[in-house]
C-alpha cells in the first residue's frame, strides 16, 4: 500500500516542505499578528506550493544535476519571497518565478567556468514561454501515470531504474555491479525511459477515453 | 505525447544532453533546434519532467523499502502487541476512543509505517543535507471516526505543504497560532502556515482566538481572513465556497477582485465565493445545520470486572461442604432451596486453583428439581449494574465430563429460575464417537434456549464436542444482544438466538454457570479453573475523570 503513486510522490514533495520550512525558520522575525505581512506570507506559500513541481523541474531541466536543482530552488524560494511585494499580480506566478529562477541559474552558472555546457539565456527564456503554455494538471496526471507504469517494468529494469535514480553515483556502482560499461547501462536507462514515457501516453489517453465513455 | 510525436535525432540529443554527454557541439545544435522549435520545446519539457519525476519515484520507492524493513523490525517485538481479553467483547475496543487508532486494526500497523516512512523519507532525500529540522506547524487535537485517505493518517508530520486527505470522519486539528478547525470528511486541507491553510474541498468549523487574528482559510476561489470569530465554511468539488459566521467578523475577498474589494461578513451573515469574486447570501436567522461544530466524544465504557482462580477462600461468598467461601456470591433464585449452607456439591480446591461442582439432577426447562439445582454465580447489581449496561461472564473449563444424556452445563443470565437465558454443552442422546485412542467418548452439542414462564424456547443446537476435551465458554450480552461462544484449542463458535425481550430493562439480573445431571443419576464433577464476570459500565464523564473513581 505505502508505494502507490500518490503516496510516493507525496512523500518527494516533502523536500519541498522542508525547503519552504527552512525558509519559514528564517523568516520568523514577520509577525503574524501584523497582517498585511502575514496575508503576504500565506499568499507566498500558497502559489510557491503549487508551484513548486514546475519549478523545481524547470531548473533541473536547466543545470541537469538533482542537487544542483536543491540548491538552486531553496535559493530561488528565498530571493522570490525578497521580491515577492513587488511580485506584479497581473501575471502568472510561475512565468515569475521560472524568470527569477533563470537568474539564479545565471549566477549559478558565471561561478562555473563551463558555461557553454548550459543552454543560452534566450533559450531559458523561451522554456518558459513553452512550459506556460502546458496546463498544469497535465504535469500531475503525467506524475500519477508514471508511477503505475514503473511498478508494471520487468523487475530487473525497475531494479536499475532504482539503482541509477535513487542516488548520486547511482550509475558508476551499477555498471560495475553488473560488469557493464557505464554507456551500456546509460543505453538501458534510455530505452527504459522511452518506454515510460509511451507507457505514460498510454495511460493518459485511455483515462480520457475512458473518462469521455462515462 | 507518444514517444513516436518526438523526432529521432532530437530524442537522442535529449538522452544524451539528461546523460551529460553532450560536448559544447552538441549543447549548441540542441540549443538551437529548440529555440527554432517550438514543438521541440514542449517535446523537451514533457520527457526532461519525466527524467526529474523518474528521481521521485525511485527515491521514494527506496523509503518506503527502508520503511518497510523499519516495520519488520517494529513488529516483531512482542512486547508492542496487546492482545484483548477473549471474555471481552469487541465492542469495549472500539469504545476505546479518542485514541486514535483502535487496538488490533489495520491502521494500528500502518501508523508506524507511515511515520517511518515519513521519517526515512525525509532522513534519504536530505541525506546530504545539513540538519533539516522540519517545524510542526499544527497538531491533530481530537479524532472520530476517521478513514484517511490511502489510510494514511498525518503522524507528526504536519509540515507546511502537507495535505490532509480526510475521506470520512471528523478530525480536530490546533494550529501552532492557537486557531483551531474540526474539518468534516471527506475534505482535502493543505496545510499552509501556522496560522492559514487552503480548503481544497469539504468542510470545516474554524474557533479562532484572538492570538490567531488573521488566520486565514484559501479556497479555490478566494480566501477568508478571521478576525477572531468563529466560522464555518465549505467548498463544493467545483471550488465554489460558502461561508458563514457565527460569531465575531471576518474578511472575505475573491480571486479575481481587487485587493481592496475585501468584503466584511459580520455575524449571522454568509457569503458565497464563485468566479472568483464575492456575494452576499440573504441574511440567515439560523446558522447552518450541515457543520459539526464539536467532535463529541463517544460514552465512555469502563469494564467492573471480577476475576475468580480459586487460589483463595473468599469471605462472605457461598461456601463449599468445608466452609470455604468459593467467591461465587448469590444462586439464581428459584433454585438450590435444599442446598445447605456448606454446599456438599461444591469443593473449593485451592491447591490446584479449581472449583469442583459435583452435578445434581436438575433442569430449568419445566423447573424441574430445581430446589436442588447448582445454579451458581453473582448479582450484577453487586458490580455497578442498573439496568441497561452490557456484560458477560467467562469460564474455562478443562476435561469436558462424561455426563449421562440430556446432562448438560453452561453459563445462565437471568432473574429468576423461569425468567432467563442460558446456553451451554449438552449431551448428544443420539451421537457417538470414538477418539484418537478408540476410547468411547461422550458427544456435547452447543445449545442456547430463551425460558419464560418456565419452559424452553427458542432452543438452538449446533456443532459438537467431544469429553475430554478443555474448553472456555462466553456468556455475553453487547449492545443489549445475547451471545453464548464456546471455544476449544481448534477455535470457537458463538451462537446466539431470539432475543429475550422479558429481560429487556429488568435491573436484577443474576449471572452465572451450572451443571446438571438432568433425567440421570449419575452425578459427575465439573471442574472450573477460572470465571471472569465483567459488566461495562457507562461513564459520563472523561475518561480521567473516571480513572479518578476508581
Amino acid at each position: 500500500m505505502i508505494q502507490t503513486g500518490a503516496t510516493v510522490l507525496h512523500n518527494f514533495d516533502y523536500k519541498l516542505r522542508v525547503a519552504y520550512d527552512r525558509w519559514l525558520d528564517a523568516h520568523q522575525g514577520c509577525h503574524l499578528s501584523e497582517v498585511p505581512e502575514h496575508d503576504l506570507k500565506v499568499e507566498y506559500a500558497d502559489l510557491l506550493q503549487r508551484n513548486q513541481g514546475q519549478l523545481f523541474a524547470y531548473l533541473h531541466s536547466l543545470v541537469r544535476d538533482l542537487d544542483d536543482a536543491d540548491d538552486l530552488f531553496q535559493q530561488t524560494s528565498i530571493v522570490l519571497w525578497r521580491q515577492f511585494r513587488n511580485y506584479d499580480r497581473t501575471r502568472k506566478f510561475l512565468p515569475w518565478a521560472c524568470g527569477v529562477a533563470r537568474l539564479e541559474v545565471a549566477n549559478f552558472l558565471r561561478s562555473r567556468s563551463r558555461k557553454r555546457l548550459y543552454f543560452s539565456d534566450e533559450l531559458s527564456l523561451l522554456l518558459i514561454d513553452t512550459q506556460e503554455k502546458i496546463e498544469i494538471d497535465s504535469f500531475e496526471d503525467r506524475r500519477e501515470a508514471l508511477s503505475e507504469c514503473v511498478e508494471k517494468l520487468r523487475p530487473r529494469d525497475r531494479e536499475l531504474l532504482d539503482e541509477c535514480y535513487g542516488n548520486s553515483s547511482g550509475i558508476g556502482e551499477a555498471a560495475v555491479r553488473r560488469g557493464r560499461i557505464p554507456q551500456s547501462v546509460h543505453n538501458s536507462l534510455r530505452r527504459i525511459r522511452r518506454s515510460l514515457f509511451e507507457c505514460i501516453h498510454r495511460t493518459i489517453s485511455t483515462q480520457a477515453h475512458g473518462r469521455e465513455n462515462a | 505525447m507518444s514517444i513516436n510525436d518526438i523526432p529521432a535525432d532530437l530524442l537522442d540529443l535529449f538522452d544524451d544532453y539528461i546523460a551529460g554527454e553532450l560536448n559544447e557541439d552538441g549543447i549548441s545544435r540542441l540549443n538551437d533546434l529548440l529555440v527554432k522549435d517550438e514543438h521541440a520545446r514542449r517535446c523537451f519539457i514533457l520527457y526532461s519532467r519525466t527524467h526529474t519525476d523518474l528521481y521521485a519515484v525511485a527515491r521514494a520507492n527506496r523509503a518506503s523499502h527502508a520503511a518497510l524493513s523499519a516495520l519488520a523490525t517494529l513488529s516483531s517485538d512482542p512486547n508492542k502487541e496487546t492482545q484483548p481479553s477473549s471474555a471481552e467483547p469487541e465492542r469495549s475496543t472500539q469504545q476505546a476512543l479518542p485514541q486514535p487508532f483502535r487496538r488490533n486494526s489495520l491502521r494500528t500497523w500502518l501508523a508506524p509505517l507511515a511515520t517511518a516512512a515519513m521519517l526515512i523519507v525525509g532522513v534519504f532525500v536530505y541525506q546530504s543535507q545539513t540538519s533539516a529540522v522540519s517545524v510542526q506547524i499544527a497538531w491533530i487535537q481530537n479524532a472520530q471516526n476517521c478513514k484517511w485517505h490511502l489510510d494514511l493518517p498525518p503522524t507528526g508530520d504536519m509540515y507546511s505543504g502537507r495535505s490532509l486527505q480526510l475521506e470520512s470522519g471528523l478530525v480536530e486539528i490546533g494550529f501552532e497560532s492557537g486557531a483551531s478547525i474540526i474539518l468534516q470528511g471527506p475534505a482535502t486541507l493543505e496545510l499552509l502556515t501556522a496560522n492559514s491553510a487552503r480548503l481544497r474541498f469539504g468542510k470545516l468549523a474554524a474557533k479562532v482566538p484572538k492570538s490567531a487574528h488573521g488566520f486565514t482559510v484559501l479556497s479555490p476561489e478566494g480566501k477568508i481572513i478571521d478576525l477572531g470569530t468563529e466560522f464555518v465554511m465549505s467548498v463544493a468539488k467545483n471550488g465554489s465556497t460558502e461561508v458563514y459566521v457565527d460569531k465575531g467578523e471576518v474578511q472575505a475577498l475573491g480571486n479575481k477582485s481587487e485587493a481592496q474589494k475585501v468584503v466584511h461578513v459580520k455575524e449571522k451573515e454568509g457569503i458565497l465565493l464563485a468566479d472568483g469574486a464575492v456575494s452576499r447570501r440573504p441574511s440567515q436567522d439560523s446558522s447552518p445545520t450541515q457543520f459539526i461544530r464539536q467532535i463529541t466524544l463517544p460514552p465512555i465504557i469502563a469494564p467492573r470486572r471480577v476475576t475468580l482462580d480459586f487460589k483463595e477462600t473468599v469471605s462472605g461468598s457461598l461456601a463449599d461442604a468445608d466452609g470455604l467461601g468459593t467467591g461465587l456470591t448469590h444462586r439464581l433464585p428459584g433454585t438450590g432451596k435444599r442446598m445447605l449452607q456448606h454446599d456438599t456439591n461444591l469443593k473449593l480446591n485451592i491447591e490446584k486453583g479449581q472449583l469442583e461442582l459435583t452435578t445434581t439432577d436438575s433442569d430449568i426447562n419445566r423447573r424441574y428439581k430445581l430446589e436442588q439445582g447448582e445454579y451458581l454465580g453473582f448479582r450484577l447489581s453487586d458490580f455497578g449494574f442498573t439496568g441497561t449496561e452490557d456484560f458477560s461472564i467467562a469460564v474455562t473449563i478443562p476435561e469436558i465430563p462424561e455426563l449421562a444424556a440430556v446432562g448438560q452445563f453452561g453459563l445462565f443470565a437471568g432473574t429468576r429460575n423461569d425468567r432467563s437465558i442460558r446456553g451451554g454443552l449438552i449431551r448428544d442422546n443420539t451421537a457417538t464417537a470414538k477418539n484418537s485412542t478408540d476410547k468411547n467418548v461422550t458427544i456435547y452439542q452447543q445449545f442456547m434456549a430463551n425460558n419464560n414462564g418456565g419452559s424452553d424456547s427458542n432452543g438452538f443446537f449446533v456443532g459438537l464436542y467431544a469429553s475430554g476435551e478443555d474448553m472456555q465458554m462466553t456468556l455475553r450480552r453487547t449492545a443489549g444482544k445475547y451471545f453464548l461462544t464456546v471455544g476449544n484449542h481448534k477455535g470457537a463458535n458463538t451462537i446466539d438466538i431470539k432475543h429475550p425481550e422479558f429481560l429487556n430493562g429488568e435491573k436484577d439480573i443474576f449471572l452465572g454457570l451450572y451443571g446438571a445431571n438432568t433425567q440421570s443419576n449419575t452425578p459427575q464433577m465439573i471442574i472450573i479453573k477460572k470465571i471472569e464476570v465483567t459488566v461495562w459500565e457507562q461513564l459520563k464523564y472523561a475518561p480521567l475523570a473516571a480513572l479518578e473513581r476508581k
